[in-house]
């Protein structure tokens, strides 16, 4: 198909008649700037071929430019297998559609459908026509802004696509029906199932009456099982009560109460005779009781006084018996008690013999004790001695160290003046060869030969001769003075402290020293020799054992501690033996002294044996003779005999009373009675009580059986049967249908497969040139979703929007190809596509546009003038008003 | 005989026992006549004595065909109960007053005050007649249940016969019911009937229901009767229900049938019998229509030339199709094509045209020839689809069933599609 001319008028901008015409075969570009209506050609040309003269749906409206009343129109020519066509349609007022081809005319609905079998596309829509109307058309005419989305093609693009590709690879196509056939098999399923396989509608339907019936059937059967449940109450109500009837209508029971009646009276007087006799009989026991009991009284206390008078005898032949061995008894107890009494004394003495000998020892112990004290107190007074001898040695001066160094230090100074002083002295030698008197020096005489150092004015006076009187050098006497002075100090120290000089002092402070430590010593040892006497209870120190020891008598101590221990061990032994043969008498005394308790409690008890049998004896002696007044022995029989034989008697009477009383218990017959009575009081009762249940169970029956619950459970069930089976049927049904229309969907898959391979080989014979080695995947619904490069796929929704425009571009080319190579009528138009493409990439796609385009028309809209420089293309300029046509013709739009 | 004689005493004395009243003059000693039923010989001759009556039985009113589709089922609820309505005319047309219903008067023990009502209206309007009612199997006579309502409700011409006790028709003769109490009773119920005493030479006809022989029911042993009951308790004629089929027993034993059928199988139509009785001779018996629906069951095996039309009509020759309840099974191996066929003439036409169709076409299956598949050739990829499902339709199991019902699916939506698309 190659359209030649297009003419809008009346059109959304273009309210002026627009002329585009002198369209090549191949590339067609219409270069215009923005705002100018490109996209509106491209509607115009949507409108013209795809959409409906006579509609008026809102887009048709909107065909209309802005407030105008005006009938958008537009006609278009095209060529198409070699023929010429011209088209015009004229929307909203007074619309028509006219088409014009070789030899061929029509208008309106005619034209219409001539056209969608020219060009195969559908009949649009009520609300327009849309890509999928549009057929092959949809697919490839791209308008603003969508040039990067490949769409799915619609089922008419899809068919013509399918029946091109399946004659592409030698498959038989898809009938015209399959489709309906397809959507008739899927509406089926969809009624009953999801695909997966979840019950819909008629299924879902089934399955909700299938459980509706089931819950009618349970129902009905237990209403079923309540009325026959009824029907059995009441069946069981009404058996009762016939036997409650009938046993209140028994006669017998009646008689037998009258029976019962009479024989409680017969009872009560047969008790009355019974008590009476029982009376008699009694009284008759109890006399003849009464009168044996006498007998055998008296025949008792014969007996016991025989045996009383025994008793008496025996025991005082006993308690004769028994004084010799009382006697022995007390004898023994004598003899112990003597024993016991030596052995006392003996035990005595050897314990104050002990308590003796240990006092001695603790005397002698206490005497050695102060005896060893005495020795200390010799060791120290020994060493007091000592001390005292070491504290007179001792000199009483005292020298602090401090003095001392003070003196020695004044000592040194004073020597060292001294030499100095000698240093600078003139010696001054006297040596006098005669005697002339005596010689003082400074007043001292002084020897006939000597020397002096002149260390201060010297004066020598030698008796007679006069004086010579030398004085030192300067130095030498201020060194002297010094001297002096210093010695002063010394000497005037030595005074204070009562030395005469340096070295006693030192000598002294050096013995006061030694002595201290001495005393040091002595001390020590005194604290030795005074230690703390716990047995005498001294306390530590000399004074303490001087104090303790003042008031003893040395000597006599000395002599008590000289003498030998005392034996103590043969005194213990003795007393032991003593205390041993105490214990012995005293056990043995004990012993003896039981024996004769004993032996005089047994006399007691045997003289008050002989008194109580005396005594008893003469009780029973008294009481026999006190029985002189009463009947004798033999009277006292005879009475007895009498006696019996009233018992008998009465016995007799008595056991014929209550034989005849037997059999009427006057108790039992009374509970048999009553019972009797009350049973017909609860059986009226309860004749009642069932007859109200009758009556109710009766309602209930009548009621619940006017339902027919019995054909209703057997309805239900028959109902639930069929439910069950239609159920059954419809989800049979709806596994066919599944089955189905999964083998549609697994050959329709399978199909796409085997379709894409032309398209595919189209494809990348493009995308070699902008993807080099790219491989592309087609999905079902021939959209390219895949692509593979260097080993890896890529989604290409992923890739960038340029190469998403590029391939999609490239796709609508391929098909178009494949489309106008089996002659379909086909052409590309792109408006504004390519937006996203880098300028490498840009060139090379207007190459492949130019390439495309010779076997298929391609009609590009663009704004970018620049860029499509250099394109290869027919360059359509758009004249308006009448008389600026590309062709040069001015026919008015329609013809009316 | 007089050992036959002193034991019909003694039963005699046991009846009169059990029923608390006065028994009839039992027997009067006839002289032997081996020539003739023996029962003339005791219970005396019925020389000059006719009756006429219907014996019906197994009106099972108030039956409720679940299963059946919702118009099916009125339709076949209604028929029952116009049942009672044929046989009132039945009845007079014959001249008869009496109409002996022998059991399963009712479908069950409680089948509803609609049913109950509608029974009871009907025959009360069939004033002229007098109709005795037996309790069956399917309802028996409990205590307090339907029966007692109908006693009570029941307008004077129906008589329940409820206790096995003589009830006396007219003058000349005496029925003998056996009522069933339970659903299935071990002991014979008509034992009494040879005891029963009547009035010397008055006519003894029998009512009972149940089987004499095993008719498929599940247990064959309950409600037991004697085939020869008739001949051994001295009846005139022993009317049976039980079994929906009329069935000769003997001379005088018959099964009547149910007067409006309610399954397959059990003959064509509902039937009631037109009984005459003839003191000493045997009765005679006529079969009287009444019956409304037909039930025709029909088991086919279709062959290249089979013509379902042709076959349709031969079933229902004569009939009115309205009143057809038919079940047809077709067996065989048919093209796609020729079962679509076939289904489509059964399901869309004669389907419509009965009362009820039950279709079983399981063992039809339908095998796909080239002819079968060109057609959906045209299809392009529906053809494969249709090789696919035929490969897998060839399996025997539930898959490959299901295989060939998804390829007839396919065929019968393309058929469709092409229809839509040639219209």
């Amino acid at each position: 198909m190659h359209i030649r001319r297009l003419t809008i008028e009346n059109f959304r901008k273009f309210r002026e008649r627009i002329d585009l015409a002198g369209f090549s075969d191949g590339l067609n570009l219409i270069c215009e700037g923005n705002e100018f209506g490109k996209s509106t050609l491209l509607e115009a040309m949507r409108a013209v071929l795809f959409e409906r003269h006579s509609s008026r749906n809102d887009r048709i409206r909107s065909f209309r430019p802005y407030g105008e009343e005006v009938a958008p129109s537009v006609a278009i020519d095209f060529t198409l297998n070699g023929e010429s066509w011209h088209l015009e349609k004229r929307f909203l007022q007074a619309p028509t559609a006219v088409l014009v081809g070789p030899g061929y005319r029509a208008t309106n609905e005619e034209a219409e459908d001539k056209l969608q079998t020219l060009l195969g596309f559908g009949r649009a829509g009520n609300r327009g026509a849309d890509d999928d109307s549009r057929g092959t058309f949809g697919l490839l005419w791209v308008e603003q802004g969508q040039s990067f989305v490949m769409g799915t093609p619609g089922p008419i693009a899809r068919r013509t696509l399918e029946g091109v590709l399946a004659a592409e690879i030698g498959a038989v196509t898809e009938g015209r029906q399959s489709e309906a056939i397809v959507r008739a098999i899927q509406a089926s399923f969809a009624e009953l199932m999801t695909p997966t396989g979840r019950p819909t509608r008629r299924l879902a339907e089934a399955q909700a009456n299938l459980e509706r019936a089931e819950a009618v059937a349970n129902q009905a059967l237990r209403d079923l099982a309540e009325y026959e449940s009824c029907l059995g109450q009441l069946e069981t109500a009404r058996n009762a009560y016939r036997q409650i009837v009938a046993a209140l209508s028994n006669a017998a029971e009646a008689s037998q109460l009258a029976v019962l009646n009479a024989d409680i009276e017969r009872a009560r007087a047969a008790a009355n005779s019974l008590r009476t006799a029982q009376l008699l009989c009694q009284q008759a026991t109890q006399l003849r009781e009464r009168l044996s009991g006498d007998l055998k009284r008296r025949r008792d206390l014969r007996d016991a006084v025989q045996s009383a008078e025994a008793r008496v005898a025996n025991a005082t032949a006993e308690h004769g018996g028994h004084q010799a061995l009382s006697e022995t008894a007390r004898s023994t107890e004598r003899e112990t008690a003597e024993a016991l009494e030596q052995n006392r004394r003996l035990a005595t003495e050897a314990e104050a013999n002990l308590t003796l000998c240990r006092a001695l020892l603790a005397q002698q112990r206490h005497a050695r004790a102060l005896a060893a004290a005495f020795r200390r107190l010799d060791q120290v007074d020994s060493i007091s001695g000592e001390i005292e001898a070491v504290r007179r040695g001792v000199d009483g001066r005292t020298v602090s160290e401090e003095q001392l160094l003070r003196l020695q230090h004044l000592e040194q100074e004073a020597h060292d003046a001294r030499t100095a002083a000698a240093a600078g002295a003139a010696l001054l030698a006297i040596e006098l060869e005669t005697e002339p008197g005596d010689v003082t020096v400074n007043g001292e005489l002084a020897p006939r030969s000597s020397f002096h150092e002149v260390v201060e004015t010297k004066v020598v006076n030698v008796a007679g001769i006069g004086t010579i009187t030398v004085s030192p050098a300067q130095g030498v006497a201020a060194a002297h003075s010094r001297v002096v002075a210093t010695q002063q100090i010394v000497d005037a120290m030595l005074r204070q402290l009562g030395f005469a000089s340096t070295d006693e002092a030192r000598s002294v402070t050096s013995a006061q020293r030694e002595a201290a430590k001495d005393l040091q010593l002595l001390r020590s040892r005194l604290d030795a020799a005074s230690p703390p006497d716990p047995v005498l209870g001294i306390a530590e120190g000399p004074d303490a054992l001087r104090t303790f020891l003042s008031t003893a008598d040395r000597h006599a101590i000395e002599e008590l501690a000289r003498e030998p221990d005392a034996a103590i061990g043969a005194a213990e032994q003795v007393w032991r033996d003593a205390r041993q043969a105490l214990a012995e008498a005293e056990d043995r005394h004990r012993h003896s002294m039981a024996a004769r308790q004993q032996s005089e409690l047994s006399d007691v008890r045997l003289a008050a044996a002989v008194e109580g049998a005396r005594s008893e004896l003469n009780r029973l002696a008294a009481t026999l003779t006190s029985e002189a007044d009463a009947p004798s022995d033999d009277e006292l029989i005879a009475s007895l005999a009498e006696a019996e034989t009233a018992e008998a008697r009465a016995i007799v009477d008595r056991n014929e009373v209550q034989r005849s009383a037997q059999g009427l218990d006057e108790t039992a017959l009374v509970s048999r009675r009553d019972e009797l009575v009350s049973q017909r009081e609860r059986l009226k009762t309860e004749q009642f009580d069932r007859a109200t249940e009758i009556a109710k169970l009766e309602e209930r029956a009548q009621t619940r059986g006017a339902e027919g619950p019995a054909s209703r459970a057997v309805e239900a069930d028959e109902q639930l049967q069929a439910a069950r089976v239609a159920c059954e049927q419809l989800r049979g049904e709806a596994e066919v249908l599944r089955l189905l229309t999964s083998t549609i969907a697994d050959v329709q898959q399978d199909t796409a497969r085997r379709y894409v391979g032309p398209i595919t080989k189209r494809l990348e014979k493009y995308l070699e040139r902008i993807l080099p080695a790219a491989r592309v995947g087609f999905s079902d619904d021939y959209r390219p979703h895949l692509i593979a490069r260097n080993g890896q796929e890529e989604f290409t929704e992923d890739l960038s929007k340029g190469t998403q425009e590029q391939i999609a571009v490239l796709t609508r080319l391929a098909l178009a190809e494949i489309l106008a190579e089996r002659g379909q009528p086909v052409s590309i138009v792109l408006d504004d596509a390519l937006v996203f493409a880098d300028d490498h990439r840009f060139e090379t796609m207007l190459d492949i546009l130019e390439e495309a385009a010779t076997r298929v028309q391609i009609i590009v809209l663009s704004c970018r003038t620049s860029a499509y420089g250099t394109f290869n293309a027919q360059r359509i300029q758009i004249s308006t008003g009448s008389g600026a046509t590309a062709a040069g013709e001015g026919r008015a739009l329609v013809s009316q | 005989m007089f050992a036959l004689l002193a034991l019909a005493r003694k039963h005699g004395d046991a009846v009169d026992k059990r029923n608390g009243e006065p028994c009839p003059e039992t027997c009067v000693f006839v002289p032997v006549d081996f020539g003739r039923p023996w029962s003339e010989v005791f219970y005396g001759p019925r020389l000059g004595k006719t009756m006429r009556f219907i014996h019906t039985s197994d009106w099972q009113l108030g039956k409720p065909f679940g299963n059946a589709p919702p118009d099916a089922r009125a339709a076949l609820q209604e028929a029952r109960l116009d049942a009672i309505g044929s046989i009132a005319l039945a009845a007079r047309r014959d001249g008869a007053t009496i109409v002996l219903v022998a059991g399963d008067v009712f479908d069950s023990v409680e089948p509803g005050d609609r049913v109950f009502r509608q029974a009871l209206l009907r025959m009360r309007d069939a004033s002229d007649l007098s109709w005795f009612l037996l309790p069956g199997n399917h309802d028996p006579a409990r205590a307090d249940g339907l029966w007692t309502r109908l006693v009570r409700d029941a307008p004077t011409n129906v008589i329940a016969c409820l206790e096995p006790r003589p009830i006396a028709i007219g003058e000349q003769a005496w029925l003998l019911p056996a009522p069933l109490q339970f659903k299935r009773a071990l002991e014979d119920p008509t034992e009494w009937f040879t005891t029963a005493a009547t009035p010397p030479g008055a006519l003894r006809l029998g009512l009972a229901h149940g089987s004499i022989q095993d008719f498929g029911s599940r247990d064959a042993q309950s409600n037991f009767i004697p085939p020869d009951r008739a001949g051994r308790s001295g009846l005139d004629y022993l009317a049976l229900g039980d079994w929906h089929g009329r069935l000769r027993v003997d001379a005088w034993t018959y099964y009547s049938g149910t007067p409006e059928p309610d399954d397959f199988g059990n003959g064509n139509r509902g039937l009631v019998l037109s009984v005459d009785v003839h003191g000493s001779t045997v009765p005679q018996v006529s079969d009287v229509a009444v019956g409304r629906h037909v039930w025709l069951a029909a088991d086919w095996q279709t062959f290249p030339e089979f013509d379902i039309a042709a076959k349709l009509d031969g079933l229902t020759a004569g009939l009115e199709r309205s009143s057809v309840v038919a079940r047809i099974k077709l067996r065989g191996l048919v093209s796609l094509a020729g079962r679509v066929q076939l289904r489509d003439h059964l399901e869309a036409e004669f389907a419509h045209e009965v009362r009820w169709l039950q279709l079983d076409l399981k063992d039809l299956h339908g095998r796909p020839t080239d002819e079968d598949l060109s057609g959906i050739h045209a299809e392009g990829f529906l053809s494969e689809v249709a090789h696919r499902l035929s490969r897998m339709a060839a399996g025997p199991d539930a898959e490959g069933r299901r295989a060939a019902a998804a390829l007839e699916r396919l065929y019968v939506e393309h058929l469709r599609t092409q229809r839509l698309g040639s219209s």
